[in-house]
């Protein structure tokens, strides 16, 4: 993430010009420009998670503190808050564009750990590959035929990346 | 990392107070408060790569650019420049205290990797184990007892926790 201005949070808030932007005291952070295995897999995620009872939505903004609002790729919960979450959800999901990193992602998670959501993933739609990283556990890698868990949720990143290219 | 104050360049390369802190954009950010154990693990891993042929050594600032300098716990090279590294280093060795985070420090590694640091390894003395992180690889985890290795350089796990298992 790159800082790019700064602003008020009710500046932030009423703010609709793209790139979405991340809110850090004041900077606003712009995300990776998305591509289309970024966003084939953001949709086949949702997908998949939309099947197991659970409502699941992209590009999110969710407000871990007053001065703190990310955006995750993906959230899942039960119910998702209306304008935007202000409590944890159950799942965060970060899809990495060719510029994002593993680790920044990683410590992305552990943002998101520490506002109390319980289970996160990463998914590297180049190498269709994944990270599952749980509050409390380490960082797990998952390779091609594994399968992502986040409580009673699974994903198979057979099924996540079948059709797309590598 | 949390922010503590904010300084000139200048004022931050004559600063001498601990804990130490590393330097982002004007920022101070001060280092995990050190522990026994933190320093037991440093000193031994530094012993195993000294007689590798390699200089280690621990708490040596390394310039990334010029309003960016951090702390690794021990950096390695075949020779480390003086006063300090304003060119990357063969290895750079983050261990972890209680408060710290796996991802948060693999993310560091990240910015070892973007000025040229070619390898990377975190280890955790409470787990025992470590991860190695090498430019354009994927984070690797080195479980109980496995092997860190950097180019030559190897240091198996349980040689660097001997006194603790």
């Amino acid at each position: 993430m790159s800082a790019t201005a700064i602003v008020s949070v009710e500046d932030y808030l009423r703010r609709t010009e793209k790139p979405y932007c991340e809110y850090l005291d004041g900077v606003l952070h712009s995300r990776g420009y998305p591509n289309k295995s970024h966003a084939l897999a953001q949709s086949k995620v949702i997908i998949l998670l939309d099947k197991q009872s659970v409502e699941a939505l992209g590009e999110v903004t969710v407000r871990l503190s007053p001065t703190k609002y990310l955006i995750p790729d993906v959230i899942a919960a039960p119910t998702i808050q209306d304008p935007y979450p202000t409590e944890p959800v159950l799942l965060c999901v970060e899809i990495l564009s060719p510029e994002d990193r593993v680790g920044a992602m990683l410590a992305k998670c552990e943002e998101y750990h520490a506002w109390g959501v319980p289970f996160c993933w990463v998914i590297d739609p180049e190498k269709q590959t994944a990270w599952q990283y749980h509050s409390g556990s380490e960082p797990e890698r998952i390779e091609r035929s594994g399968t992502l868990l986040a409580g009673e949720l699974t994903v198979r990143l057979e099924e996540l990346f079948a059709g797309h290219r590598r | 990392m949390s922010a503590a104050t904010i300084v000139s360049v200048e004022d931050y390369l004559h600063r001498t107070e601990k804990p130490y802190c590393e330097y982002l954009d004007g920022v101070l950010y001060p280092k995990a408060m050190p522990t026994k154990l933190h320093a037991l693990i440093q000193k031994i891993l530094m012993r195993l790569l000294d007689n590798q042929g390699v200089e280690s050594l621990a708490e040596v600032r390394v310039r990334l650019s010029p309003t960016k300098y951090l702390i690794p716990d021990v950096i390695a090279a075949s020779e480390i420049q003086s006063p300090y590294p304003t060119e990357p280093v063969l290895l750079c060795v983050e261990i972890l205290s209680p408060e710290d985070r796996v991802g948060a420090t693999l993310a560091k590694c990240e910015e070892y990797h973007a000025w040229g640091v070619p390898f990377c390894w975190v280890i955790d003395p409470e787990k025992q184990t470590g991860w190695q992180y090498h430019a354009g690889r994927d984070p690797e985890h080195i479980a109980r007892g496995g092997v860190l290795s950097a180019g030559d350089l190897r240091v198996p796990l349980a040689e660097l926790f001997i006194d603790k298992t």
